[in-house]
């Protein structure tokens, strides 16, 4: 008789990739015949914790977790080993280790690992010392037995033991084709470090920086010729910000060949010399722009007659402004003329300045819109008969939606119909902070009503949707709306939100997801 | 145009040259044959899996070639079976792989696909036991290797 044994094993792989990781595994361990064929997709992606005493402070114990995985275990397995993850600072024969596919390689340190101490029911941090300085040594060993490696993410807590400058030169000298460096939570101090770090920085395509950095003399003579990417995130740390913003924006006007740029201004203002920079065509390659934390009424007018033909675009300022209203008119036409066009991803949630006019403005204009979070939109405000929603391959709608009358529930509901694509849409307000919603949403506000009264039934057009969200708009909605939605949306996955101000009903309602394997947050 | 295709137990079937090519071996072997009449052996396929095999490329005679999408999200999704195919798989475990391996031989992708995603929803939520016992596996595994695979695989869960 024909039964899953008879199967080849490209075919169980084949299976198996329809599966979680979990069922994979699961799956893996019926019998020999599958454990063999799925071994590759097994060890593809490897996450070791260290066995290591784990404890946060000498009030707080957790028990030592014991490694899973052997280092003769992993090294019987190396071959099929595409990425690998170490958390914490692990027994010597761990770093010795090599592999010859590995393209990612991350190190996540945090302090509640600690020496150990055979017998001894709580830590000693003295003996901590050395084993932290140890740990990059290792780390550094480890990236020269791996020269493969493209991906490399260093991830510390604070207060925390810097890698030293043979790190970095391990990093510099040993990888052949790097792609990504993605550093978090440490203060390099010495500038003998700093300028490794730097040279290592230099020899990337992209780079993921949230560190509390000094620039030093090396900077300014580096030109990042591969640098096409680059997330900026330099955090002040105890003296203030070190390498500030205008320093470091003379270093990225250096960077010509970028093609995304996500810089965090951590509360400083957007200094003029970016706008002179957009308007010197200083990165004629960008395609993917964010700026973040800034703290600054930008003249949009200003910046967006000086941006160039973006696919993505994200705003997210409190100070996000406009200047007046007669400048409104000419800033979104600005904004309209030079983003419009090629836009896939806007992401103008949090610049509340964007209003709900500018907000149908882009739905009823960008046609290759994939992506779309915004502040808020009022449905009175949609006229579906003289400006017609573009965007049909939006998959993803974030927005809150106000609507005060059962007209405009229908008209809300018809556009949001026309949207088949629609793979995620989210009208919540959990995105906002409660001193965000006092002032920018004052007063009685009325949301959309996922109801079948309201017309939520005009919605199954949507049959791709996966996840929706609707927290903390006071719906009311009953068995009958879920029966409708597992009927329209058999994709569902995830759903956001409180179905009732009842809390027994609201979790009747809730069971009625789990029992269908959909999650609920 | 039709062309006769032979079951390995010597049954004949007729079918549309349209609805024979949506298995690209086929429509390969039509190729290379040119214009000869002469009927086509499958000797891989019975006639029982044959017959299903072709109700299933009629049904999809006209659906386009497939284009192999490009997304965001690799994660491949067993969840999207259309309904005429969930009616269409819903057959004893035994004529379920059998259509899998026809599918497979015959080199008709989206078929092979949908037995896939069939059999990964029979697996999904299941113990290694419970999966066992669904398809009739037989534990191999010495009591030691799989007290080592159980803890890996807690590893793997605790992602």
């Amino acid at each position: 008789m024909t039964g899953i044994s008879d199967i080849p094993q490209e075919l169980i792989v084949m299976i198996a990739d329809y599966l979680s990781r979990k069922d994979r595994h699961r799956l893996a361990s019926t019998c020999r015949n599958h454990y063999q064929a799925l071994i590759s997709r097994l060890w593809k992606e490897l996450y070791i914790e260290s066995d290591f005493p784990h404890f946060w402070s000498k009030q707080h114990q957790i028990a030592p977790v014991k490694p899973i995985i052997t280092s003769r275990r992993v090294e019987q397995h190396a071959p099929y080993v595409h990425l690998l993850r170490l958390h914490g600072p692990f027994q010597q024969e761990y770093y010795a280790l090599k592999f010859p596919r590995l393209h990612t390689l991350i190190f996540l340190h945090d302090f509640s690992f600690h020496t150990p101490c055979n017998g001894a029911e709580r830590f000693d941090s003295t003996l901590d010392i050395p084993m932290w300085h140890d740990v990059h040594i290792n780390n550094a060993n480890l990236i020269r037995l791996n020269p493969t490696i493209k991906n490399l993410q260093i991830d510390l807590g604070r207060p925390n033991p810097i890698p030293s400058a043979s790190f970095w030169e391990a990093i510099s000298t040993t990888l052949h084709n790097p792609s990504r460096l993605c550093v978090s939570g440490f203060c390099p101090a010495s500038s003998n470090t700093l300028n490794s770090f730097w040279k290592a920085c230099n020899i990337f395509e992209e780079l993921d920086i949230k560190v509390d950095l000094n620039t030093t003399e090396l900077l300014s003579q580096l030109d990042f010729p591969r640098l096409r990417r680059i997330a900026l995130n330099v955090v002040p740390g105890w003296g203030g910000l070190k390498f500030d913003i205008q320093e470091q924006l003379a270093w990225l006007r250096r960077c010509h060949n970028l093609t995304k740029l996500d810089w965090k201004l951590t509360s400083h203002r957007l200094p003029k010399e970016f706008m002179e920079a957009l308007e010197q065509r200083t990165w004629p390659h960008l395609e993917d722009l964010s700026l973040g934390d800034f703290h600054d009424s930008v003249d949009i007018r200003t910046l967006s007659s000086r941006l160039p033909s973006l696919r993505r675009f994200r705003l997210r300022s409190d100070q996000f402004q406009l200047r007046s209203d007669q400048v409104y008119a000419l800033s979104f036409t600005a904004f309209q003329k030079q983003l419009f066009g090629k836009i896939r991803v806007l992401d103008m949630a949090h610049s509340f300045g964007f209003t709900s006019r500018m907000s149908l403005g882009v739905l009823e204009e960008c046609v290759h819109l994939n992506e779309f979070k915004t502040f808020v939109i009022d449905a009175e405000d949609i006229d579906l008969e003289s400006r017609p929603w573009v965007c049909l391959n939006l998959k993803r709608l974030e927005a809150l939606i106000k609507v005060e009358s059962d007209e405009s529930h229908e008209d809300a509901f018809d556009a949001l119909s026309r949207l088949t694509h629609l793979e995620h849409l989210d009208s919540g307000l959990d995105k906002l902070t409660v001193s965000e919603i006092e002032k920018h949403l004052p007063g009685e506000n009325n949301y959309l009503q996922w109801s079948l009264d309201s017309g939520l039934d005009r919605l199954s057009t949507l049959t791709k949707l996966r996840t929706i969200g609707f927290a903390d708009t006071d719906q009311e909605m009953t068995e009958e709306e879920l029966e409708w939605m597992f009927d329209s949306w058999p994709l569902l996955e995830e759903v956001k939100g409180e179905f009732s101000g009842d809390d027994g009903y609201h979790s009747a309602l809730v069971d009625m997801l789990h029992e269908r394997h959909i999650s609920h947050v | 145009m039709t062309v006769i295709l032979v079951s390995s137990d010597n049954q004949d079937f007729k079918v549309d040259k349209e609805v024979a090519e949506r298995s690209i071996l086929i429509k390969n072997m039509l190729e290379d044959v040119g214009e000869s009449d002469s009927p086509i052996p499958l000797p891989n396929v019975t006639a029982a899996v044959l017959t299903k095999v072709i109700e299933y490329c009629e049904h999809h005679r006209n659906d386009p070639v497939q284009v192999p999408e490009e997304t965001d999200d690799p994660r491949k999704r067993s969840n999207d079976i259309e309904e005429w195919d969930m009616k269409f798989m819903q057959v004893d475990q035994e004529m379920l792989f059998e259509i899998i391996l026809a599918a497979n031989y015959l080199d008709i992708k989206p078929l092979l696909d949908v037995g896939c995603k069939t059999v990964a929803n029979i697996i999904k939520g299941k113990t290694p036991e419970e999966i066992r016992k669904a398809f009739n596996i037989v534990n191999d595994f010495t009591p030691e290797e799989e007290a080592q695979i159980k803890k890996e695989n807690e590893w793997a869960e605790d992602r």
